[in-house]
């Protein structure tokens, strides 16, 4: 489906609805959430760094592919997120 | 896997892609753009579609180059008088097999460790303003903008056009160096500099020279900001960096000469073990592309322009992609009528380059517990204690992380002076099936 066209678009972090205009990146989709996004190798939770694709600190699991680089990816309707804040 | 054919191939859809796919365009040669972002522009021009940015959009998607978005190039080499690389996108794995490869890699910021810096809502300057450019939201947010460089005025007055209050710009560099700095000025009119600084007089933040962050401190998230005098500011963002690094990794994957300068801290950090320094210069700066003066670097084939040839900016990028377009498409008499211009356009460069330089100061901000790489959770004491960078990946896991060191690794070669220069591909992590379907493309014959 082409989110261009919509004006609205509802994404799920971790279950709960976040509604964002099109184009906005998932990274954005999950802070505006109030979420982190990873747990680092010690437990630490992370979010977004560097917002251009380096850092790797905005990795979530999006539709069920772990480790995808949240602010590279723009959201898209009826996206399912999974950030180190899910339940 | 079977590779498809181009004749030039540019990577990297910023200022120095765009101008060089536009430039050998003109001349009548097919080129194939890629690029690692959802859209061109790269990361100065991300979502800004008027003035000169405006402009370039619009002579690149004329230009009949084919724009491929979403691309990442992992891996170059030079084999049987091409060039090839091999891409991942959403699409799949790829293969091209170019004549010509322009990189046109650009620059990520710098980031130097401070205690703190790990916690949710401490972002690097352009990272801030990239991700509220791609809808972060920062209305009403209380934000510190700290760390070196013009970007810090432009981004805070970015922010604070967005809805950020803005507490503090924090500049490390002392206003006297500026002074060199105005003089470049008055010979380069136009700049960002002077933008910004009016944009920043209209948003009356509090500018400070010779001040940073040196500490974030928070629970769940960042809550204040610790500044070098003392001062405790309460926050709902930190935005730092200390300017730009240029991304050379594919120049070096490729076999590309890159001059490393060794830089070097002046004293010993906090956790008072000494460290080893390869020499005494004063200003830290990394690996540069090398090329000749019409943008070919040392392997046949292989052109570079913009960030990864030094920190140069918009005008630079712009001035040495339109070259490499040229020389890419062999018309190098085009490409030599520029060579005055990027003369200038790279003495102002050294110009800003002198006046924001790093103060030793900005170097030994991380404390012995401080993680430094991010990836692997690697403290400064750990990296302390070994020699040199390879060890170092040896022993802690340094830079052996997805980011394959791009934070840690510059954050180091400023911190402890080492060089760190071991690039391998894939440059950037890439699923298994990409590197078996492109599996031995680019392995020597």
């Amino acid at each position: 489906m082409d989110t261009r066209a919509r004006e609205v678009i509802e994404v799920f972090v971790d279950g709960r609805s976040v509604r964002v205009a099109p184009g906005v990146s998932v990274a954005a989709a999950v802070l505006n959430a109030g979420k982190a996004c990873r747990s680092s190798v010690t437990g630490e939770r992370r979010a977004a760094l560097c917002g251009m694709g380096i850092c790797f600190e905005c990795r979530v699991e999006i539709d069920g592919v772990l480790h995808e680089r949240s602010c590279m990816i723009e959201a898209s309707e009826g996206m399912r997120v999974r950030t180190v804040d899910a339940g | 896997m079977r590779a498809e054919r181009a004749q030039i191939a540019v990577v990297g859809a910023g200022p120095a892609g765009i101008a060089a796919a536009v430039a050998a365009r003109s001349c009548g040669a097919q080129v194939l753009l890629l690029d690692d972002n959802p859209d061109v522009g790269g990361q100065v021009w991300r979502r800004v579609q008027s003035g000169a940015a405006g402009g370039w959009r619009e002579r690149v998607k004329q230009s009949g180059a084919e724009i491929r978005s979403g691309v990442t190039v992992f891996d170059a080499a030079r084999i049987g008088g091409r060039v090839l690389l091999r891409c991942e996108s959403a699409a799949g794995a790829r293969v091209i097999d170019a004549e010509r490869v322009v990189l046109a890699t650009g620059a990520r910021e710098l980031f130097l460790p401070f205690p703190g810096w790990t916690l949710p809502g401490v972002f690097g300057v352009g990272g801030l303003q990239a991700l509220v450019k791609n809808g972060l939201d920062v209305r009403g947010k209380r934000i510190v903008v700290g760390g070196s460089g013009p970007l810090l005025l432009a981004v805070a007055a970015y922010l604070s056009e967005r809805g950020a209050k803005i507490e503090l710009i924090a500049e490390q560099a002392e206003k006297s160096r500026m002074l060199g700095f105005a003089g470049a000025m008055v010979r380069q009119p136009g700049k960002i500099w002077q933008g910004a600084k009016l944009r920043a007089s209209i948003i009356d933040v509090e500018y400070r020279f010779g001040a940073w962050i040196a500490e974030a401190r928070g629970d769940d998230r960042v809550r204040q900001a610790v500044m070098n005098d003392g001062r405790v500011i309460e926050v709902d963002a930190i935005a730092c960096g200390y300017g730009l690094v240029g991304n050379t990794q594919l120049a070096q994957v490729v076999g590309a000469d890159v001059v490393h300068q060794a830089s070097a801290k002046g004293k010993d950090s906090r956790d008072g073990k000494s460290q080893k320094r390869t020499d005494l210069s004063t200003g830290v700066s990394y690996g540069r592309v090398v090329v000749d003066d019409v943008m070919r670097t040392s392997v046949e084939g292989v052109l570079c322009a913009g960030e990864p040839l030094g920190i140069g900016g918009v005008e630079t990028s712009l001035v040495e992609g339109t070259m490499a377009g040229y020389t890419a498409a062999s018309r190098d008499d085009l490409a030599r009528g520029l060579i005055p211009r990027r003369r200038r356009e790279r003495a102002f460069a050294e110009a800003l380059e002198r006046a924001f330089a790093l103060r030793e100061d900005v170097l030994c901000l991380a404390r012995p517990e401080t993680i430094v790489c991010r990836c692997e959770d690697v403290t400064m004491a750990r990296i302390a204690a070994c020699d040199h960078w390879r060890g170092a990946k040896l022993l802690t896991r340094c830079g052996m992380g997805p980011c394959q060191g791009r934070v840690c690794g510059a954050a180091v070669e400023a911190m402890m002076g080492w060089a760190v220069r071991d690039v391998r591909p894939p440059v950037f992590p890439v699923s298994m099936n990409a590197l078996a379907a492109t599996g031995g493309a680019t392995e020597a014959e």
